[in-house]
């Protein structure tokens, strides 16, 4: 199953090390991954695909919002596959 | 109001009398030399120096578990943050507060493979809960401010901040940093009042409920909430290596531990239970065994301040995300106080009939034995801190803890060489309790070095060594699940494997001599080889104004029981070899 994740986080050196080594850490691979500026210089967005078990990776979401350094995680997967339903 | 100048070095000791500290561990270098010169003047704080780093950030830990206050410690750069990284792992993994500040080449050279330089945010990311390369003075009345908050606040952890040389210099007039604002960090507060509602229904309704309490209960400092609700609803506990001293032992509804080296009973309590509650445990591996059989009769519930925790590894029918502490309470009022007859006397019962023992007959020194009379020369009233592995175990039997913050253990980690430092740190905060550390032949001989810092500050730690020749806990693998092949965990010089090439010489038996080698720190050494000589020796060792180590000689082969091998579930309990 792929997982669409997009987050909000501090605009700092060290912050895409920390989440990318995160999911890492965990074994899984990060297939997709966009970082961009926001209309708050202070905050960046993040936006990746990483495949992997549903239960491990709402665990993955979890401990990303954990992190110190992120302000919003946003799973993404459902709303788009009830986007596709629609369509 | 403008702030005056000060420089980055005055900002870190700014923030560390801001923050509360009283005592910091560390050990200098070139990186820190200008903290270390503003420390020289700070007369209001303690300063420790530990003869490694590893030392250092145990202590920090120590002092941290027996006071519930955040332990400082202070490092240089590269080797010195690299030998931090044990003890900081160990902080990690058992939820305690810490601020470790190391110092950093300066900016210009980070990169260039300067002398003494590492990548210490990079190594030790994934064993801290937050850390900080500082890149301006400015921002460090700020940094300094949010570690502390971070570490102390939510489920706790180790925070480091890594300070380069030329920031430590900087000239700054950024003013002291009095409230923390992090966007991307709010801690639980409160709780949802209907997820209490619902466990409180279910543990009315439950016959067979059973409290599993972890190391949340010490660190939201939760035990008479948690001993006022176990016996206003007759509900059994049983607590984690994490959670001994959340709750009496003494008492009645006290199962003790449960898991790997936990008690017959606690463990078939786990299995018969229909209503498992667990307040500020994880479900660690440790403690359930084979995952899908743990509980298998249980509806779970599960109060945590960490919502990460929550269906971590088992599922959860009553998630409660909340401070211990205010669940708890709230809890007492909701729960009806009734008896549960039936399930109380069968767990009694259990216990009478599987009581943790060991051979009380035989003429050899036990370490179970010799744990059991610390306990009882001690009145039950020593802080116990414990090394890693068979004697840990044996710890959690043959002693029983009343309050929290009376053993102090590495729990996730596991480090061999934690309990001598983390003593130190203990016994810094209370100089007149009975400290006691609880350790092996094998593990004592990693942070010995340490025992000097007790001699120099008149820190009278007694330390135990349980000498039985071997890296006791492995050595029991390999007797239970390797054949008796016993690689590489023989300590003393006879009785090794072939590759061990140790020619069978005149040398004593045991080497290091353990009490030379306290003599040669400045304390006391004292040995026992006899039974009958183990309650006069704590008499001693426990009325000594001076650090004491005393080696007990004990048997060689003796196992930890119950065990669950592990991957297997609770109820496959191993009680002898027989």
């Amino acid at each position: 199953m792929k997982h669409f994740i997009t987050l909000l986080v501090e605009n700092q050196p060290g912050v895409l090390a920390r989440i990318v080594g995160l999911i890492s850490g965990r074994g899984y691979n990060i297939e997709t991954l966009n970082v961009g500026p926001t209309d708050d210089p202070t905050l960046s967005r993040m936006t990746m695909t990483v495949p992997g078990d549903d239960h491990v990776l709402e665990q993955v979401t979890k401990q990303l919002y954990k992190l110190v350094d992120v302000i919003e995680v946003t799973d993404l997967t459902a709303r788009r596959e009830d986007a596709q339903e629609r369509d | 109001m403008t702030t005056k100048s000060r420089t980055g070095a005055d900002c870190v000791i700014e923030g560390l009398r801001q923050a509360g500290t009283e005592i910091i561990f560390g050990l200098p270098g070139g990186a820190v030399l200008d903290m270390f010169s503003k420390l020289y003047h700070a007369e209001d704080m303690e300063f420790v120096l530990a003869r490694h780093e590893q030392g250092a950030t145990h202590m920090a830990d120590g002092y941290a578990r027996a006071t519930g206050k955040v332990g400082v410690c202070l490092v240089t750069s590269g080797p010195g943050a690299t030998n931090a990284v044990t003890g900081l792992a160990t902080a990690y993994m058992d939820g305690i507060p810490m601020v470790c500040i190391s110092g950093q080449v300066p900016s210009h050279m980070i990169g260039n493979d300067a002398f003494q330089e590492a990548d210490t945010t990079g190594i030790t990311r994934a064993v801290t809960k937050h850390n900080y390369l500082v890149h301006s003075a400015d921002d460090l009345p700020r940094i300094i401010a949010e570690a502390f908050h971070v570490a102390s606040t939510g489920k706790p952890g180790p925070v480091l901040i890594d300070i380069p040389k030329d920031v430590q210099r900087a000239e700054t007039t950024a003013p002291a940093c009095t409230t923390v604002n992090l966007a991307g960090y709010r801690p639980v507060s409160g709780f949802i009042p209907d997820q209490v509602k619902d466990l409180a229904a279910a543990i009315n309704a439950a016959e067979r409920p059973l409290l599993y309490t972890g190391g949340g209960i010490i660190a939201g400092n939760a035990a008479v909430e948690l001993t006022a609700l176990a016996r206003k609803a007759n509900l059994p506990v049983t607590t984690t290596l994490m959670g001994l001293g959340g709750f009496p032992e003494t008492d009645s509804l006290a199962l003790r531990m449960l898991g790997m080296h936990g008690t017959v009973t606690a463990n078939r309590a786990v299995g018969e239970c229909d209503l498992l509650i667990s307040v500020g445990a994880r479900f660690d591996d440790r403690v359930t065994g084979k995952i899908s059989e743990f509980a298998p009769k249980a509806k779970k519930a599960h109060i945590d301040i960490d919502p990460t925790s929550i269906d971590k590894s088992v599922p959860v029918d009553y998630p409660v995300v909340g401070h211990v502490k205010d669940v708890l309470a709230a809890l007492i009022d909701q729960v009806e106080a009734r008896e549960r007859r039936a399930w109380n006397d069968h767990l009694d019962e259990l216990q009478a009939q599987f009581p943790l023992a060991y051979d009380e007959s035989t003429d050899e020194v036990l370490p179970q034995y010799v744990i059991e009379m610390v306990y009882k020369v001690s009145g039950g009233e020593a802080l116990i801190v414990t090394d890693v592995g068979q004697h840990q175990m044996w710890a959690t039997h043959f002693f029983k803890y009343t309050r929290p913050r009376t053993f102090l253990s590495s729990g996730g980690l596991g480090t061999m060489g934690y309990g001598l430092p983390a003593a130190i740190g203990a016994q810094a905060a209370f100089p007149e309790k009975n400290v006691v550390v609880l350790a092996g032949d094998g593990g004592i001989q990693m942070c010995f070095q340490e025992l000097v810092v007790a001699v120099e500050h008149g820190w009278n730690v007694n330390v135990m060594i349980l000498n039985n020749g071997h890296l006791g806990m492995v050595r029991q693998w390999q007797e239970m699940f390797y054949d008796k092949e016993y690689s590489a965990t023989v300590l003393k010089q006879r009785g090794r494997p072939a590759n061990e090439k140790i020619p069978d010489s005149s040398r004593r038996e045991f080497l290091p001599d353990f009490v030379k080698m306290a003599e040669a720190y400045g304390a006391v050494g004292l040995r026992v080889t006899k039974k009958e000589d183990v309650v006069p020796t704590l008499e001693k060792a426990f009325s000594t104004k001076a650090p004491v180590v005393v080696e007990y000689i004990v048997k060689e082969e003796e196992n930890v029981y119950p065990m669950v091998p592990p991957g297997a579930s609770l109820d496959e309990m191993i009680c002898s070899m027989a």
